[in-house]
């Protein structure tokens, strides 16, 4: 008996979610390819540079948005059924969420993709971030915004089944996996409202003509609102997997489950009063409010570092329970021949390196150094790119077995595949982040400039493109084996009842040791309006005092 | 907790803990008797590269260029 033979409801659901990912990520996945061939010049015969940025912004909205947004919601469905024990409260309104959020993404879609069709009046090369004044195309903003009701309902879905589990379990402590769920979907909460105003608030009004005029800063300052928080929605899930799943898979016990919670209910504390640190450029935004940015950002570095403690002490006990011995040789025994757990801690490890490159970027004066340069994806590719997607293929390999009832096909190449990744990134992301530092600039088709050469500080700018072009091959490479693996495995893998170990022992420290305050869930939630409130309130009412639509700063859109 | 139930096969098996019927598994360690030094020296080895990479930062910011603030 495996997961679907139990909540087959669920299973269905959970792979309705994955499919849409899957094809995301393959869209997405092979835009940048295109790009790291077409900005390093190495090849520029697929599109021109006008068409780069809507190849840029497919990359970003679907790799960063739905991609991930999907695959959470798989993951979470996976992750309530089971430690809830039940299946979905009401399968019309968990298929409704489901098809809302679809619907959004396809319009979404159209709108970019509309930019590759001459002469077509749908486009959306707003980039990720869809900055005013660039304007997309209404659909774009609205497609978008269903995605994210789709998500609140989605997490609403989550929150009843915790209801009616309650209410059956009056006594019972919140089991882990759907804790660390809920605690995701209460930052998710707080962090989407300032999506909500800026789509819904500004941008339609604005994309559908009805009002001529926005004031750059406001949306920019609500994006970053939810633009940092949105960073670490990808990112608990990719820590639900490792505090949950990965000490499992290396032949132990989570180290402690009451850390696993303080991690969680720092991250909701956290995530959202940090936006101002994607801003130190920004004029019009009062030092003082950066400076505070920068602070709590500093100290979000905490839960990450308890995070390293926790996961790899978790690691370390299942090496030394398979033997493991010495101060590093307990290494050599983890399972380095099962894909799920090579890709889960070959992305802890990159996401050890992005840490580094993100404490430059929380710093307020360092920042100025890599502002806007391709420094910039050179670090996200290692956090989001890798640390998140890199562990969401991993796991798919232990979990698509439990949701099909099909045992995976390919070890082979699936266990390459997490390698090619990490080389792949490896060899891109080093070279983006000193290419960053030469000034070479992020989001440019052509970062080529007559009689100006870049000077870089170490390696020559030769080397650099190579490093990226090949890299991003390599990268296009493991993604063909990841889908290859996925596609075979779920259409002819051989059937079982059993396909996996899908068993989850319990933490060497439980629950029995984890204070009952880290559940209250009206505590944490209200303490982070509270943050917000402080971080926001005054800021936000400064920017909107003389008008929303009639901003009183230069420079504007006209 | 990541899981209450153990899915046992069969009445013997429920009363294995998890290490005792994972072939893999040469022993069962406690959390009296685990010590994780092997952490201990991973943190301290990145904490190390941490603190060097940001000494280079300062060259990378201010030696290795022409004064950029104050001239």
């Amino acid at each position: 008996m495996t997961f679907i033979h139990k909540y087959p409801k669920a299973a269905k659901v959970a792979k309705a979610n994955f499919i849409v990912a899957f094809i995301a990520l393959a869209i997405g996945g092979l835009f940048g390819f295109v790009q790291a061939l077409h900005r390093t010049n190495v090849f520029r015969g697929f599109f021109n540079s006008g068409e780069y940025y809507t190849l840029l912004t497919g990359h970003g909205v679907l790799l960063a948005l739905i991609f991930t947004t999907f695959f959470i919601a798989g993951l979470f469905v996976w992750g309530v059924t089971r430690s809830l024990d039940r299946e979905p409260e009401n399968l019309t309104f968990t298929w409704s969420w489901f098809w809302l959020m679809t619907i959004g993404l396809v319009m979404a879609t159209i709108a970019i993709l509309g930019g590759l069709v001459p002469d077509s009046s749908i486009r959306a090369a707003v980039l990720y971030t869809f900055y005013p004044p660039l304007q997309a195309h209404p659909m774009f903003y609205i497609g978008l915004a269903l995605v994210v009701v789709g998500s609140w309902m989605a997490g609403a879905d989550w929150f009843w089944s915790y209801r009616k589990w309650r209410a059956e379990n009056p006594n019972e402590r919140i089991p882990i996996l759907a804790f660390m769920t809920l605690f995701t979907m209460l930052m998710w909460y707080v962090c989407t409202i300032g999506l909500a105003l800026e789509v819904v608030g500004l941008l339609i009004p604005w994309s559908l003509g009805w009002v001529t005029e926005i004031e750059p800063l406001l949306p920019r300052t609500l994006f970053w609102f939810f633009g940092h928080a949105v960073v670490y929605f990808w990112l608990l899930p990719a820590y639900y997997v490792w505090y949950a799943i990965l000490p499992k898979l290396s032949g132990g016990r989570l180290f402690s489950d009451s850390m696993t919670r303080i991690v969680f209910i720092i991250f909701l504390l956290l995530s959202t009063p940090v936006g101002y640190h994607h801003q130190y450029a920004d004029a019009g935004i009062s030092v003082g409010f950066k400076f505070y940015a920068m602070a709590t950002t500093l100290l979000i570095l905490l839960p990450s570092l308890i995070t390293l403690f926790t996961v790899v002490a978790s690691m370390e006990h299942g090496a030394r329970q398979r033997g493991g011995k010495g101060y590093l040789k307990w290494i050599g025994k983890l399972p380095w021949d099962s894909p799920a757990f090579v890709g889960c801690a070959l992305a802890g490890i990159m996401f050890a390196a992005g840490g580094f490159s993100g404490m430059i970027n929380a710093s307020m004066n360092i920042n100025v150094l890599i502002h806007n340069t391709i420094w910039v994806p050179g670090h996200f590719h290692l956090t989001v790119g890798t640390a998140v997607a890199l562990t969401f293929m991993a796991i798919t390999y232990w979990l698509l077995p439990q949701l099909t009832g099909r045992k995976l096909k390919y070890k082979t190449l699936a266990l390459i595949q997490p390698y090619a990744w990490f080389l792949g990134m490896t060899l891109m992301s080093n070279a983006m982040h000193r290419a960053g530092l030469a000034g070479v600039p992020r989001r440019t088709a052509e970062p080529e400039y007559s009689g100006f050469d870049f000077e870089p500080i170490f390696g020559t700018m030769t080397e650099m493109k190579w490093q990226i072009a090949i890299g991003g091959t390599i990268l296009m490479i493991s993604l063909i084996l990841f889908l290859w693996v996925v596609v075979a495995s779920w259409l002819a893998g051989e059937k079982s009842d059993k396909p996996v170990d899908d068993y989850i022992p319990e933490p060497l420290s439980g629950v029995e040791h984890t204070p009952a305050i880290l559940d209250n869930m009206k505590l944490w939630f209200g303490l982070a309006l509270l943050l917000v409130v402080l971080a926001y309130a005054f800021p936000l009412w400064e920017m909107v005092a003389d008008g929303i639509f009639s901003p009183g700063a230069l420079p504007r859109p006209s | 907790m990541p899981e209450e139930k153990s899915n046992p096969t069969n009445n013997n098996e429920s009363e294995k803990s998890w290490e005792e019927r994972n072939p893999d598994i040469v022993r069962e360690i406690t959390i009296d008797e685990y010590q994780p030094y092997g952490t201990l020296t991973l943190t301290l080895i990145y904490f190390a590269i941490v603190a060097l990479m940001w000494v280079f930062m300062y060259f990378v910011e201010f030696a290795g260029n022409a004064p950029s603030i104050i001239d």
